[in-house]
Formats: C-alpha cells, sequence, structure tokens
C-alpha cells in the first residue's frame, strides 16, 4: 500500500515541519491521490486539517498546470 | 513589490525561438514594471497529466520575480490572448522562494515532503536569499504549531 501501516496515524508534514506544500512537486502530491486521481482524505492519511487544506490547494495548482491527473490514467472516458 | 512565481505551459510544437520570445515577454513586462526576475527555469518539454488541445507534451517555463501587484494582471491578458501559452498559473510567493528544480532534484524533492529523514532542508536552504521572506514563514509556524491539536479529531 501507498501508505506504510502505523499504530497511530500521524500528519507527515507536521512530523517534518513542512509549513509550504510546492504545487510543483507531482511527485510528492501523487501519493496523495487515489489511483483514480481523487484527492485521498486526511482520515486515511492521517494529514493534519491545516495541512490537508495547504495540500488541497497544492493538487488543485498542480492539476491546472497538468501536472497531476484530474482522472487517473484508464479511469479516462 | 511582493515575489509572485508564475508557470507557462506551452505548445510543444512551438520552436525555440518561439518559446524563447514568450519569455522574453514575461522578462520585459516584468522590468518595464521595475520588478525584479529572481528566477526563470525551464524544465523542458514534459509529459502532461492530461491532454490539452490534444497535446499530450508541453513546454514548462517557470518564473520568480518580485514586482508591483500590477504585474500579474498584465502578465494574465497577455497569456489570454496567446494561442501557444496553453495554460498559465501566477501565484503569491509564501515563505521560502521556491527552489529551483533540476532535472532530478526531483527526486530529491519528493523526500522533503514524504522522506521521514531529513525535517529542515525544505525551509532552510531558500530562507536565506531575502529577509522579507524569512519573516512571512514565521508566523505560520506559530499557525502550524496552534493547530496541532487538531490531529487528535
Amino acid at each position: 500500500m501507498a501508505f506504510e501501516r502505523r499504530s497511530r496515524k500521524t500528519c507527515r508534514f507536521c512530523e517534518n515541519t513542512i509549513l509550504h506544500i510546492d504545487y510543483k512537486d507531482e511527485k510528492a502530491l501523487r501519493r496523495y491521490l487515489s489511483e483514480r486521481g481523487k484527492i485521498v482524505p486526511r482520515r486515511i492519511t492521517g494529514t493534519c486539517a491545516w495541512h490537508q487544506r495547504k495540500l488541497t490547494l497544492a493538487i488543485k495548482r498542480g492539476r491546472h498546470l497538468a501536472l497531476l491527473p484530474f482522472v487517473g490514467v484508464g479511469y479516462r472516458r | 513589490m511582493r515575489f509572485y512565481e508564475t508557470t507557462i505551459v506551452l505548445d510543444p510544437q512551438s520552436e525555440d525561438a518561439v518559446i524563447e520570445r514568450e519569455v522574453e515577454k514575461v522578462t520585459n513586462t516584468i522590468a518595464r514594471a521595475e520588478g525584479k526576475l529572481v528566477t526563470t527555469q525551464k524544465w523542458g518539454v514534459k509529459r502532461m497529466a492530461y491532454p490539452i488541445q490534444k497535446h499530450a507534451q508541453a513546454h514548462y517555463v517557470h518564473f520568480v520575480y518580485q514586482a508591483p501587484p500590477s504585474v500579474p494582471g498584465e502578465l494574465e491578458s497577455m497569456f489570454r490572448i496567446n494561442e501557444t501559452i496553453l495554460r498559465h498559473l501566477t501565484v503569491l510567493v509564501e515563505g521560502p522562494l521556491p527552489k529551483p528544480r533540476t532535472a532530478e532534484t526531483h527526486g530529491e524533492a519528493t523526500s522533503t515532503v514524504s522522506g521521514p529523514v531529513e525535517p529542515a532542508p525544505a525551509v532552510q536552504p531558500t530562507a536565506a536569499p531575502t529577509g522579507a521572506t524569512t519573516a512571512e514563514s514565521s508566523p505560520d509556524t506559530t499557525v502550524a504549531v496552534a493547530d496541532e491539536p487538531d490531529k487528535t479529531s
């Protein structure tokens, strides 16, 4: 699975004290997208609310520039 | 004067000279408004996550600059009438100035977000170039800390 099992899920961004999530870093952002291209909810990833908001914005910016998909390859009609 | 970053996505079929000209146009617009260009970076031809106007790939050019607030609007209207520009995005730079990304600092950049190993590099290296941005990033620190109790929910 994309996210390793932990006893208690914690926010990866808080752990690494990351304050700014870069929309240009598509490789890092891709792990927060499902195969279908949906943003993975924080209930699954353990991201805190504050970072999830930043993350969402970054993903949406990335999508606009076609760095990230709106719909995953293979799910397009 | 504020810091902005602009990314433009250009038609992959356009020649180098055309791209050069577009880059120049942006540079000139910034210069005319007495802004300061910090970095210009060509990412080259990249595969896009989805096709735009039937193109599977595109040229990406990324600018970081300091300019008066009139500039982004000016650039925007310029980009809109330009058909070689498929997409464009201008955002305010928050916190440290974005690091230039080389072909494979790309992998390194991944680790700053997801790798549990090195916490600091994402924040520190770029905080140096300008005093203004360091000041900007500090209020955020307090927000992040204040928010931490929220994790339990």
